[in-house]
């Protein structure tokens, strides 16, 4: 890694700034140590691994489908025939 | 399952032999070739299990633990969620050897991983499992009680692109009463 530093400027979610900091409190490292340690991991990763063939960490929905997917989480939604039969085989 | 047919599920390992595995999906068996190991041993950005039959490698599901989280998020369901990004399974890949089709591997496969997620319920926290739904695998997901999530970001890369679809961790509980 060059010792030589420059400056970034990126957007990022609220979530993952809270994450950062919340890393940087309980461990005493810097934002730019994590930062450049993460993004030095994630290009390793696809120089090894071609880009397809990584899972994404995270999956950002649609605000309807957000809404819909926590109607589901409230409810008390009975499993279907099929599913009951798959988790009762052996 | 034919009562003769002896299957376990397990983590892949390092030693298994992963180069004859056939399901005649180029795309899976490629990942499941030449990446799966990588991505669990090296990388740690996802985990294969196997159905090990005798020695032989029957089937694979490929998990993730991930996240996932609306773009905007109005107050009203925003005081219904947590604050944070809901956290889920996430069920990437799944596919069964040529030799061992049709004789329901995939569905011991998705049982476990199903189980699995129950059991990240109670270590860690789940409310879910994520399929990243082939379009030939979507109606059979559907019957399984999993609805269709639109997705902004975050979609797996493959081709043709799997529609990604989402099962509560309750119902799954529910089931198995």
């Amino acid at each position: 890694m060059s010792t030589t530093t420059t400056q970034i400027s990126a957007y990022i979610s609220e979530d993952t700034k809270g994450q950062i900091e919340s890393y940087v409190k309980r461990r005493g490292v810097t934002k730019a140590f994590i930062i450049e340690s993460a993004l030095q991991h994630f290009l390793q990763v696809l120089r090894e691994i071609p880009e397809d063939v990584i899972i994404p960490a995270r999956l950002v929905i649609t605000e309807s489908s957000m809404l819909k997917l926590a109607e589901r989480l409230e409810s008390d939604e009975e499993p279907t025939p099929a599913l009951r039969a798959l988790m009762a085989s052996k | 399952m034919p009562d003769s047919l002896l299957v376990q599920v397990r983590r892949l390992e390092s030693h298994d032999d992963r180069s004859s595995f056939c399901s005649g999906d180029i795309e899976l068996d490629r990942f499941f070739q030449r990446f799966a190991g990588q991505n669990q041993f090296r990388h740690y950005v996802g985990t294969s299990y196997i159905a090990d039959c005798s020695g032989q490698i029957a089937g694979f599901a490929t998990v993730s633990s991930g996240e996932i989280t609306a773009e905007i998020l109005a107050g009203i369901v925003r005081k219904r969620l947590p604050d944070y990004p809901l956290p889920i399974l996430r069920l990437a890949r799944l596919a069964v050897d040529q030799r061992f089709q049709g004789q329901g591997i995939g569905k011991l496969l998705l049982k476990a991983m199903l189980e699995l997620a129950l059991q990240l319920r109670d270590q860690t926290g789940c409310i879910g499992v994520l399929v990243d739904a082939k379009p030939t695998a979507v109606d059979f997901y559907t019957k399984l009680g999993f609805q269709a999530l639109e997705s902004v970001s975050g979609e797996l890369g493959n081709r043709p692109e799997p529609l990604p679809m989402f099962l509560p961790i309750q119902t799954i509980a529910k089931a198995l009463v």
